[in-house]
């Protein structure tokens, strides 16, 4: 048993995270809320250069053959930073759907340039909802019903969609009639790549939340009123408190969730009653918990921030207003707290179900 | 990050398992403070020891098996997980053994450890008073020293197992004249010194496991102070942070609380009900997860203080909603009992259900533990004390 992430793993996280402490300001941040394509090329190259696209595709098509718990790190690194870009989707996401789904043709046209960072890509695994960074995006992948299909650029119209978080864009994507082709194992890969989302954007959520801790932390610490910090007031203590107590359990939820979901085999259809009790169940019921979790925590925290903050983290010029933003979006994202606690539910009534066959029998406790 | 267990952790979880499911008591137990229900919890404790099973992670050379963080986490789960009775010795066996082993004198250790390990004493906790709960270092229980004795004068409160234990260890002012946490001593005794009177006391669920003891001119021997005269209060950080804790198996006590109350939600199949269920259900995976960080933590011999404060607040939140779901889930038949006197103890859902918020309280209140997570783990400055 280790909770702590390798060497390796570590250092990912730290360069990643200096490079954003150089590159992701809040000047370059609100330079490109009034660009036209809202987004850096040398940022995007930079990614690429860190390797974090290549750490999921496999050795014989450029990547490294790594796993999602690597990529944690990363993540967390970028929600600390509100990142604008569609990291989840572009690094992480599509090329995994490519990789896991893609027939052999296709994964040897493409995986080689995903990973250098050459064919950029991006997906919605939701059918008909908004896809992120579509604009910039050589490769769309679309889910239409069970299957995901891959669009070039060329074969889609964009519609952007603007988001109350000025750093994310968003488009409807219409494929033109008789464009596209499917990723032939994209059904039974599914699941697995809906459970990615999920843990993924459970860590990107843990790293806002972490920012917004640290930040109210040091301006409780800091700010005074009637003669002392405020920060040495319960009431004010108590807020911060409630949410470094759910911030450090959501964190470790996400990486466990994420390390099961890595050594785990995900069948296609996991409601049959021979998969409840499987690995692969309860590996699918942890990412969808560490999310809902996330999102509960998520939800205090955001409150918490702006909470301590008072009236200053409530200007535009305060850019408290990142991570409040962005933390709120990706909360209702995926179905939302309120899906996500509904399917966890679904989850442990039928794994209880089948839990009851092989309960320890008696009790030695009175009644 | 690696979740799972070595060969060796999966063949000692068998054999403690083996040995639980051969051993374990086949008929419900009374409760500890009834005659009857002492005797049962002694024979099944006796049959623990002879097996050496009583308390398996202190040292070889105090009569335990010097088990690792992880070996003590899977005995404490086995043994929740076959919901076994509640040691009537544990705050010997966690508290005050270990506090004693950490900072006693030879004499001390080769006269009370294996005491506590037999069951020749029952131990309990004398810290709160009826002035000093939440401000421990309030407490006001005089320790007069007089020649080679000390004389106890005062009262102490909500004291766990007082009503079958032999023996308590306290805190006691010895110097009234030094500062709040300055003039502390940390004592051990016989509960039947003369001058000491142990009330049983009845908690709202009708269990009498509490007791209030009173202190009237008690002679007690100083050779009992454990650490230095004085030193108290830095001597019962152990015992209080033991206190907190991994928790002892209680990660596998709220999954089948939750498991409980999804069966509960099955039969209703109200879709409100089952969404009420999902937050539970997650909030049980990450803690299961903070559960193994936390030995993790202690395993590897990092500070752990914080994030026992963490564990013991979330702990106590999540089971109060869970046994809160599970009454709503009853809906309004979760009121009724069997026929009773009013004062006889509440069966099982409702006493889990008022134990839960007991957990708020006890060992530090949430509130408590919150000042600590904001000024052990996040650096913010104390509140003025006067």
């Amino acid at each position: 048993m280790k909770y702590q992430f390798s060497e390796e793993q570590y250092a990912l996280g730290v360069s990643v995270d200096a490079y954003f402490g150089k590159t992701v300001t809040s000047t370059w941040q609100r330079e490109l809320w009034d660009s036209s394509t809202g987004r850096d090329e040398t940022f995007w190259a930079q990614l690429s250069a860190l390797g974090l696209i290549a750490i999921l595709l496999p050795e014989d098509h450029g990547g490294f053959d790594g796993s999602l718990t690597d990529l944690i790190p990363a993540l967390e690194a970028a929600g600390r930073y509100a990142v604008p870009d569609a990291l989840i989707e572009s690094v992480l996401l599509a090329p995994a759907a490519l990789a896991g789904a893609g027939s052999p043709v296709q994964r040897a046209e493409w995986l080689e340039a995903v990973a250098t960072g050459e064919l950029r890509t991006t997906v919605s695994l939701r059918e008909g909802a908004l896809v992120p960074d579509a604009h910039v995006a050589d490769l769309i992948l679309l889910r239409h019903g069970d299957c995901l299909q891959a669009y070039r650029s060329e074969d889609v119209e964009l519609e952007r969609v603007y988001s109350q978080d000025p750093a994310r864009r968003l488009f409807t994507v219409r494929p033109y009639p008789g464009s596209g082709q499917p990723l032939p194992r994209s059904t039974e890969q599914m699941a697995r790549l809906e459970a990615i989302e999920l843990v993924a954007t459970a860590a990107f959520i843990n790293g806002i939340c972490e920012h917004l801790l640290d930040t109210t932390v040091g301006y409780a610490k800091e700010r005074q009123q009637f003669g002392r910090a405020v920060g040495s007031f319960m009431a004010v203590k108590h807020l911060l408190a409630d949410g470094a107590s759910r911030l450090w359990l959501s964190q470790i939820a996400a990486r466990a969730a994420a390390t099961e979901l890595a050594g785990t085999e995900i069948p296609q259809h996991l409601e049959h009653s021979d998969h409840l009790r499987s690995p692969a169940h309860s590996a699918l019921t942890g990412a969808v918990s560490a999310r809902l979790v996330a999102n509960d925590t998520q939800a205090l925290v955001n409150h918490v921030a702006l909470q301590v903050h008072g009236g200053i983290g409530f200007t535009f010029e305060h850019d408290l207003q990142f991570w409040l933003k962005r933390g709120k979006v990706l909360e209702q994202l995926h179905g939302g707290t309120a899906e996500l606690a509904h399917r966890v539910g679904v989850a442990a009534i039928a794994e209880e179900s089948a839990a009851e066959a092989d309960e320890p029998p008696g009790r030695a406790q009175p009644e | 990050m690696d979740l799972s267990f070595t060969p060796e952790q999966q063949a000692f979880r068998k054999q403690v398992r083996h040995w639980l499911e051969d051993h374990r008591p086949t008929v419900e137990f009374e409760p500890y403070y009834t005659e009857r229900g002492l005797a049962q919890h002694l024979e099944w404790e006796q049959e623990l020891i002879e097996a050496g099973w009583s308390a398996p992670g202190w040292p070889v050379e105090y009569g335990g098996r010097g088990l690792d963080a992880w070996s003590q986490l899977i005995y404490d789960e086995e043994y929740a997980r076959l919901d076994l009775p509640e040691r009537i010795n544990k705050m010997g066996l966690i508290h005050g053994g270990p506090t004693v082993i950490a900072h006693g004198t030879a004499q001390q250790k080769a006269d009370w450890v294996p005491k506590i390990l037999d069951n020749s004493q029952i131990w309990c906790q004398g810290f709160s008073e009826p002035g000093a709960g939440s401000d421990l270092a309030a407490l006001s229980t005089r320790g007069r020293i007089q020649g080679d004795q000390i004389i106890l004068n005062g009262q102490k409160t909500w004291t766990s197992f007082g009503s079958i234990a032999t023996t308590m260890f306290a805190l006691v002012r010895t110097d009234p004249a030094a500062q709040k946490h300055r003039g502390i001593s940390f004592v051990v005794f016989d509960l039947d010194t003369p001058g000491i009177e142990v009330r049983p006391l009845r908690q709202l669920h009708g269990h009498a496991g509490f007791a209030e003891v009173f202190f009237t001119d008690a002679a007690i021997p100083l050779a009992n102070v454990v650490g230095p005269l004085n030193e108290g209060w830095r001597i019962a950080q152990t015992s209080l942070s033991l206190e907190r804790g991994t928790g002892r198996g209680v990660h596998t006590r709220l999954a089948r609380a939750v498991g409980e109350v999804a069966r509960l939600a099955a039969v209703s199949g109200r879709e409100a009900d089952v969404e009420r269920l999902g937050p539970l259900v997650a909030w049980n995976y990450a803690y299961h997860h903070g559960s193994y960080a936390l030995t993790d933590i202690i395993e590897s011999g990092a500070d752990a203080y914080a994030i026992s404060s963490i564990m013991k607040l979330r702990m106590s939140e999540l089971l109060t909603q869970v046994r809160e779901e599970q009454l709503a889930l009853l809906g309004e038949r979760a009121e009724q009992v069997p026929p009773a006197a009013a004062h006889d103890p509440l069966p099982v859902t409702l006493r889990e259900y008022w134990h839960a918020r007991a957990g708020e309280i006890y060992a530090g209140t949430s509130q408590i533990q919150k000042n600590i997570i904001a000024e052990r783990g996040l650096g913010l400055p104390r509140e003025p004390r006067p």
